[in-house]
């Protein structure tokens, strides 16, 4: 276990950040956190990256005791928080030679990994521009490229992609990957849920400083949201006669043969082949429907507050 | 961490904040070229002075002149110690970049180390070119001894260093009660430098006799005995101050005077607050170094 914290509680003047945070993630695992802006996200990970004291609980991060050594931990870890501030004044190559020494890199593989992880971020061109001068997203990837060359075996990366354009996205999460598979864990946070299905294993949701939902993408649709299927059939109206009697909170037609039905039980998706075949349409295609946008909407939207002087 | 494994890690910044200094070696040419410039038609006159007439300018120690040289210095290197010691610790923390370095594995110490480390090198560089472009052209001609200038510009720049360390430390000692860095430590090393100025036996007997002819109805002038009341409150609060020690040590080195160097305040006071300094440091979470 990379990352094992039980209990945390950081308490701030008027807002409670966390409140008894317990999470585990696995060696080989992206871990993402998400929840509403304020949730407790950043301060989650400052408190594991050992910057912020926690009032109470215990973590365990790759092997350290957060509490006891916390200056300790971040010689395991790279870590990247949203809202960088780098030296604007440096050259790319000069302000990742700087960070590889501090990452504790043997001088004479700082210059090879510098190269390595400019090369790896598209940032080889930009090696001697001043970081003051670049977009946005050049900074992002400069950063990035900060995080990677370190010695880590886990990455704490707070919205690493934001500002970098889909193809780099795209292969960051290649190279992301690649270096999960070698054993290394990511504890990751960003409020792009759609994207990040593509590379995250496990979720946390947290709201108000609590974890209130863990588990994969799988679990936590099956756990949270309704099961809603999409069905493409020879004759759209039959098949809606046909789906009627099926227990369900949704059905209706979404699209010219296109279906979409909503389930009350899990258990009578079943019926749905069966029901169609008695009524002699064809199912064409059948698919789950269902993001981690509306698992993430289903478990941080309170529902809306009554209008004033209630209703009747 | 190992201190095999912390000193990387404080030499990388030290040397990140030298490379970022470059302005200070051009303000500190700049001003040295002025210096010279300004100094050596005076330097001239006294060497033609002294071959028109040999040893009619010779130049001997006595109380005043080595107190008025002294204190010059004091001046010069202690600015130089606190504005170098804000530019690189205060400049980082205000433009953000601290951010960035405390995702690495420094501590507190790590870090006023290598800030203090920075302050030394950019201040000592600073401050003795400047210095070096006022006194060269006495020294090229022989009036001024070199040796006892060099050892008056060593003595204040260390007095004031020692001032500016304790007042570093001072901060994280408190810090570590406060649990936040309640006062900045450029603010509170500058407070020391400047304390070390003023402390002083000369500033304090200078003062003190200013005040109480303030304070005298019109007409009354201080008595002999008001005078040796404010010295001697002068030399018993004079005891505070590093760059007192570093003037009484000279003092007794260029046998202008034969007088207890006073080190028995400001020397454990300094190794006290060091030390309790570090020990807190060690326990100092590093979000207190973010605003």
């Amino acid at each position: 276990m990379l990352v094992d914290a039980s209990g945390l509680v950081k308490q701030y003047p008027r807002v409670r950040a966390l409140d008894q945070v317990a999470l585990q993630v696995k060696e080989g695992e992206v871990f993402g956190l998400f929840g509403p802006n304020g949730a407790g996200k950043t301060t989650c990970l400052r408190v594991l990256s050992g910057l912020t004291e926690p009032d109470t609980g215990q973590a365990l991060v790759c092997g350290v005791d957060v509490r006891a050594h916390p200056n300790d931990v971040r010689r395991r870890l790279g870590i990247l928080f949203d809202l960088p501030f780098p030296y604007e004044g440096m050259t790319v190559q000069e302000y990742l030679t700087f960070f590889a020494r501090m990452a504790g890199l043997p001088p004479a593989h700082v210059p090879g990994r510098v190269a390595w992880a400019m090369a790896l971020l598209g940032q080889t061109q930009h090696a001697a521009s001043r970081i003051g001068r670049l977009s946005m997203g050049e900074r992002q990837r400069t950063e990035l490229a900060r995080v990677l060359m370190s010695p880590a075996q886990a990455l704490f990366l707070d919205e690493p992609f934001s500002n970098v354009d889909v193809n780099m996205r795209i292969s960051l999460r290649t190279a992301l990957r690649n270096w999960v598979g070698q054993g290394g864990s990511i504890l990751f946070t960003s409020h792009n849920l759609l994207e990040s299905e593509a590379i995250v294993d496990r979720y946390a949701f947290i709201h108000l400083g609590r974890i209130v939902a863990l588990g994969t993408a799988r679990e936590l649709k099956e756990k949270v949201l309704a099961p809603t299927y999409e069905l493409e059939v020879s004759d759209g109206p039959r098949a809606l006669e046909a789906l009627r009697p099926i227990p369900h909170q949704l059905l209706e037609a979404a699209g010219p043969n296109l279906v979409r039905i909503g389930l009350l039980a899990r258990s009578d998706a079943g019926r749905i082949a069966k029901a169609l075949t008695e009524a002699g349409v064809d199912l064409l295609e059948m698919k789950g429907v269902g993001t981690m946008e509306d698992v993430y909407r289903r478990i941080t939207v309170a529902p809306p507050p009554p209008p004033p002087g209630g209703v009747g | 961490m190992e201190w095999l494994e912390r000193l990387p890690l404080i030499e990388a910044i030290v040397l990140k904040d030298l490379r970022a200094a470059k302005w200070w070696w051009v303000a500190a040419a700049v001003l040295a070229l002025i210096g010279a410039i300004m100094m050596t038609p005076g330097a001239m006159s006294l060497h033609y002075m002294n071959t028109l007439y040999p040893g009619a300018t010779f130049f001997r120690w006595t109380d005043s002149s080595l107190r008025a040289i002294y204190g010059i210095v004091a001046l010069l290197t202690s600015l130089a110690l606190g504005l170098a010691f804000s530019s690189v610790y205060t400049g980082e923390v205000r433009r953000g970049t601290i951010r960035s370095i405390i995702l690495y594995p420094v501590d507190a110490n790590d870090l006023i180390l290598a800030k203090l480390a920075s302050a030394f090198a950019i201040a000592f560089g600073f401050s003795f070119v400047a210095f070096l472009g006022f006194t060269l052209p006495y020294f090229a001609y022989g009036i001024f001894p070199a040796g006892d200038f060099l050892a008056i510009f060593l003595t204040t720049f260390l007095m004031g260093f020692v001032a500016l360390a304790t007042g570093v430390f001072l901060t994280l000692v408190i810090a570590h009660y406060t649990r936040r860095m309640s006062i900045d430590p450029s603010t509170m090393g500058g407070l020391f430098l400047l304390g070390a100025v003023l402390l002083t036996q000369l500033v304090i007997d200078t003062v003190g006799q200013y005040l109480l002819q303030i304070v005298k109805p019109p007409g009354q002038y201080l008595s002999p005995a008001d005078r040796e009341a404010i010295d001697n409150f002068a030399r018993a609060l004079s005891v505070l101050s590093p760059q007192h020690m570093g003037a009484r040590i000279l003092g007794d080195l260029f046998g202008v005077s034969n007088l207890w160097p006073d080190i028995h305040v400001v020397v454990p006071v300094f190794v006290l607050v060091v030390a309790a300094g570090y020990w807190f440091a060690r326990r100092i979470y590093m979000d207190q170094f973010v605003r």
